[in-house]
């Protein structure tokens, strides 16, 4: 492997006992007989003409670089013309689609939405959905066919439609999740957790639906909770609302500031008089970490304020700090105390 | 321009020009790396319509995505790796449906023989055959990274992130090819010194050709 830049100084040094079966095998050496440039030309040049000895050995293996020919074909330019026709064509569907959108019938865009796909695109994916996992710590940005998107937060799971059911998008979600829907007239769009049911029209909120519940933050538009098919309150932009795991139909709803709750998207944590004991649990199952509280009288301290997620070596120096807990690591686990 | 000449400056410019919205930029890439990722795919597999789905499908990602790409200094190598992976996802639906499409078969990444300036006389034909026939024998993963870095110019860990494997295997794929090379291509060397590589004989190129004709139909 090179750990060398091509340029460094003793590079020629490098050079001075190498076999052909390094050069062959040394990536400067190839790149230099596949795409000569002037440079690798005169540095080539300038090696062998100060060490005339390697020349036996730098043409071996340029032959045995040479060699190496596959049997390729040669695309045609009618093949390539027609694939680039067919890629602007899509493109330009979408584009109309998206003004037309609202205008037209809902049969309408049926049509317009296999256009807008691309022609390949249903005939392979047949099966309808599609899984998205995050592991500890990972943020995953996803782009659904209908130009929806979903910004899957870390240790989190996604079962998303790759087509339309019965005039539906659904999708399924463990986990916390950013939607961002893309508005499409007539075909509803839902999120289900494990609690409940969110019905959208287009629209962009967070969703989380972790073990203890399912928490919905609505940034703009509006969405319906459902459960079991029977309506359920609709909620305004900045409404938050909770539904325990243990009681879903204990509906809690409160105004909240939206942005806060998808801060994890841009990599921050906004606590408002967040006890220190739901911080930890959030930082647990979200980034997989591991954190233990020697002094229980800590977890009953409020944090307010913003807090970089990243590093998390820093998160959890930046909480210690303000709750003035000492911070130590043993076996991979923060202790607080 | 050729791909090969373009620096990394030149790569970043052109790609920013294109997450920019530049539609000429779009179009510039298109026919700077279509011909290669094409020629690539064939190689992956012998079927010219999924090839050709997958680089609809490809570049059409591509435009959508492209307020979201980040900066890259290197866009053959994010569009190779993008492309193999679509074309894979293809391949692997169509089986579903049972479209006779196979990426492992055997027609894929057949090394030939050509005219070689540094061939001459003494290394004669069923030499050549021997060589071919050993390095087609190897498994066709190992054909692979022989492609990408002995055709392409891929790095090692380019290769290693388009294929999904570690640079390790890149590495011992490399050796396993060099031994073969070493035991046709080297004593040729050794009889006839280092001159060897200027004969070109044109007369030769029309044998060969026939050759591989035989060899390969």
């Amino acid at each position: 492997m090179s750990e060398y830049l091509p340029f460094e100084r003793n590079l020629s040094m490098r050079y001075l006992f190498y076999k052909a079966e390094d050069f062959f095998k040394d990536e400067y050496f190839i790149q230099s007989i596949l795409y000569p440039t002037a440079e690798s030309e005169s540095f080539w040049k300038q090696f062998l003409t100060e060490n005339p000895h390697k020349q036996a050995e730098f043409e071996q293996a340029s032959a045995y670089i040479k060699s190496l020919r596959f049997e390729e074909i040669e695309p045609r330019k009618e093949d390539l013309s027609r694939v680039y026709d067919n890629i602007n064509l899509a493109i330009e569907h979408q584009g109309q689609s998206r003004i037309a959108r609202l205008r037209w019938m809902a049969a309408a865009s049926v049509i317009f939405l296999l256009c807008a796909l691309g022609i390949g695109f249903l005939q392979y994916n047949q099966q309808g959905y599609e899984e998205y996992l995050t592991e500890f710590g990972e943020i995953r940005e996803i782009l659904l066919p209908d130009q929806t998107v979903v910004t899957l937060n870390s240790n989190s799971r996604l079962k998303a439609f790759t087509k339309r059911r019965n005039g539906l998008r659904e999708v399924w979600l463990e986990g916390e999740a950013f939607f961002d829907v893309a508005k499409m007239k007539g075909t509803k769009f839902i999120v289900h957790t494990a609690e409940t049911d969110i019905e959208v029209l287009g629209t962009a909120f967070n969703v989380k639906a972790r073990h203890k519940g399912t928490d919905v933050v609505l940034n703009e538009g509006s969405i319906q909770i459902r459960d079991n098919n029977q309506d359920g309150p609709v909620l305004k932009p900045g409404d938050r609302v909770y539904i325990p795991k243990n009681n879903p139909h204990a509906l809690e709803i409160e105004n909240v500031e939206p942005s806060r709750h998808a801060g994890w998207k841009d990599g921050f944590l906004y606590m408002e008089d967040t006890p220190v004991s739901e911080i930890i649990e959030e930082l647990q199952t979200t980034y997989g970490i591991d954190i233990e509280i020697r002094n229980e009288s800590l977890l009953a301290k409020q944090l307010s304020g913003r807090f970089s997620t990243h590093p998390l070596d820093n998160l959890m120096e930046d909480l210690a700090l303000t709750i003035n807990a000492n911070l130590s690591v043993e076996n991979k686990t923060f202790i607080l105390e | 321009m050729e791909i090969s000449k373009m620096s990394s400056e030149e790569h970043t410019a052109l790609w920013d020009r294109f997450r920019a919205g530049n539609q000429e930029a779009f179009s510039s890439i298109y026919e700077l790396f279509a011909p290669d990722l094409y020629r690539y795919g064939y190689n992956l597999i012998r079927d010219k319509p999924l090839i050709e789905d997958a680089l609809q499908e490809l570049f059409l990602n591509l435009y959508n995505q492209k307020a979201r790409l980040g900066p890259t200094t290197n866009i053959r190598f994010y569009l190779y790796r993008a492309f193999r992976n679509r074309l894979i996802d293809l391949i692997q639906n169509s089986r579903k449906y049972n479209r006779e499409v196979e990426l492992e078969n055997n027609q894929s990444f057949v090394l030939e023989t050509g005219e070689y300036e540094w061939m001459e006389e003494e290394f004669v034909d069923w030499q050549k055959a021997l060589m071919m026939k050993e390095l087609n024998n190897l498994p066709k993963r190992q054909r692979e990274i022989l492609y990408l870095i002995y055709i392409q110019g891929m790095s090692y860990e380019e290769t290693a992130k388009i294929m999904e494997i570690t640079p390790k295997t890149v590495l011992n794929g490399v050796k396993v090819a060099l031994s073969t090379l070493q035991k046709y291509v080297l004593p040729v060397f050794k009889r006839n010194g280092v001159m060897a590589f200027l004969l070109f004989s044109l007369e030769k190129a029309a044998t060969w050709n026939q050759l591989q004709l035989q060899l390969f139909s």
